[in-house]
């Protein structure tokens, strides 16, 4: 067995990052906003190029560095390898991990010296030997990068006091891929936008985006779908730019984006005003009665739901952050760590029908 | 255009000799290419961007550098063609035949070491090969300020965009004195 436990309020019901559970700017469309900055240790190869005794001394570094810090020590420091599948599936649902920290334990073992730094309630992980030496992000809810890099800017001011970071004056933070090097930070947005889809206009945008080089991708995706209209978009250059521009062009792109969607939605309810209630009331209508519902067709409708607080047509009381939270509550290893134990698909099947049941009930 | 050493094929790839500050250029196709090439005894990219800040105008905007953006991409992909797949990072061992297996590189010297390989792709994924945003603390006080004068150069590039004359003139004096004390120091050194 694992020495350490993710530590989790005895209530397994709520959702342990409780900053889902907050509220921001443009809630009711943007669900989160991500900083994300790689750094490496000047001197030591990188992860993947590097051997198990530099994985295990940068490691070790990163462990002195944190404890000598009054405010990170107060962080649940982990090792990859004391950590269970669930508790890192639990983490990945969250989004405080990708799922390459999960694929390098699989991949390589235990031994490969990876670490976590964690504030799971406050949306903040250090990832240790993932791709990077380091890589440190911030989450928040709502439209509020400039909040989240501030946040992180701290804590990596504090870290680059006691360490040298690999940076060239040409390269900026050099990083494992070429497609980070520069200031080395990625900000992303998780943008709802059902009413695009539905008029059909998502596809062009998603082209002009591109094109302004924005990346995007969905935050569940099944096959080539997106599920649920929530896109998630980001930085691609990172270099050339500083990271005031980055975070001023994400800002800028995700309110155009904002004003998009809110004009699509004007349209819908003045065009198809019945054909969208009865889609939304349906909705709502399976959602509260289901007794067996996979992720996918909730994520669906759960869409349908948060679009039809926004237009007004649904009187329940719900608030997006409980939607949000469902969306991480619904996913596999929050069901099994909810019921303490393994579950089948059918299984699974009818404690997430019961658990949205029980939520969504006035 | 033909090729000028068999006037045969199309010229893909071109060469740059400087013999006594004289620049000439010859446009070859890729069969006379290696041919010629073994005349040179060093890294022929290397010289091609040794080349580049003498163009004019270079120092007060990267405009011209711009517009020979095709042609060097042209040029280097030339340069893979010439080269031999034996560059190795003299301080992790990564060649660049690993990089393109595992995609990443082996650590921080490898750019340096890469560095002509990596410009297109760089310029693919970015845009820009010219790093600007914050700087990590403990540098040395030169590197800051050739860092905060290529931040004023991108500032210049951009008022003269926005047609704001009075802050591009301002910005010119700031590059010019910023310019000379870096001189000064280096000088000193």
């Amino acid at each position: 067995m694992f020495e350490k436990k993710l530590k989790g309020a005895p209530k397994k019901k709520e959702l342990q990052g409780k900053w889902i559970l907050k509220e921001g700017d443009e809630s009711g469309i943007v669900l989160s906003s991500r900083v994300r900055f790689a750094r490496n240790l000047n001197g030591f190869p990188f992860p993947r190029w590097a051997q198990e005794e530099d994985l295990k001394k940068v490691r070790e570094i990163l462990n002195r560095v944190i404890s000598r810090d009054s405010s990170l020590k107060q962080l649940e420091f982990y090792l990859s390898e004391e950590l269970s599948d669930l508790d890192q599936r639990l983490l990945l649902e969250e989004y405080l991990i990708s799922s390459n920290f999960i694929a390098n334990r699989k991949d390589k073992g235990a031994e490969i010296g990876q670490a976590l730094l964690l504030d799971r309630n406050a949306g903040f992980s250090l990832i240790v030997n993932e791709e990077d030496h380091l890589r440190i992000q911030w989450l928040v809810s709502g439209l509020n990068p400039r909040k989240a890099w501030s946040r992180l800017r701290e804590i990596e001011t504090k870290l680059n006091s006691q360490l040298k970071f690999a940076f060239s004056d040409k390269f900026g933070y050099l990083s494992a891929y070429p497609a980070d090097v520069g200031t080395a930070m990625r900000v992303s947005l998780v943008l709802h936008l059902p009413a695009l889809t539905l008029r059909n206009e998502i596809g062009e945008l998603l082209a002009v985006l591109d094109q302004e080089g924005i990346m995007v991708r969905g935050l569940f995706e099944e096959g080539t779908s997106v599920l649920g209209n929530l896109h998630q978009i980001s930085n691609r250059a990172t270099l050339g730019i500083t990271e005031e521009e980055i975070i001023d062009k994400l800002i800028q792109v995700g309110k155009e984006i904002i004003e998009k969607e809110k004009r699509a939605r004007k349209i819908i309810l003045r065009e198809n005003r019945r054909e969208i209630t009865d889609s939304i009331q349906r909705s709502i209508g399976i959602l509260t009665h289901a007794q067996l519902i996979s992720f996918e067709e909730a994520v669906e409708l759960l869409s349908m739901v948060r679009l039809g607080i926004e237009l007004s047509l649904v009187t329940r009381k719900i608030k997006f952050s409980h939607l949000n939270a469902l969306n991480v509550l619904i996913q596999t290893a929050h069901l099994k760590d909810y019921l303490g134990r393994d579950l089948d698909e059918e299984e699974e099947s009818k404690i997430r029908a019961d658990l949205i049941r029980e939520r969504l009930k006035v | 255009m033909f090729c000028e050493e068999c006037r045969k094929n199309l010229s893909t790839v071109y060469v740059i000799k400087i013999v006594d500050r004289e620049i000439t250029k010859t446009h070859l196709c890729e069969e006379c290419a290696p041919r010629f090439s073994g005349n040179i005894p060093f890294s022929v990219s290397t010289l091609l961007l040794g080349v580049l800040p003498m163009i004019p105008g270079f120092f007060g905007g990267t405009f011209e550098l711009e517009e020979n953006q095709e042609e060097e991409e042209q040029f280097i992909s030339g340069i893979e063609m010439i080269e031999e797949e034996t560059i190795v990072c003299n301080t992790c061992g990564l060649s660049i035949s690993d990089f393109k297996e595992i995609g990443s590189l082996g650590c921080g010297k490898c750019y340096e070491v890469f560095s002509e390989r990596l410009k297109p792709l760089l310029r693919k994924i970015h845009s820009s090969l010219e790093y600007r945003g914050r700087a990590p603390k403990g540098l040395p006080q030169d590197i800051k300020m050739k860092l905060e004068l290529k931040d004023l150069q991108h500032q210049l590039e951009e008022s003269i965009t926005w047609e704001e004359f009075e802050k591009a003139a301002e910005l010119r004096d700031s590059i010019k004195e910023l310019g000379r004390r870096l001189a000064e120091r280096e000088n000193c050194v």
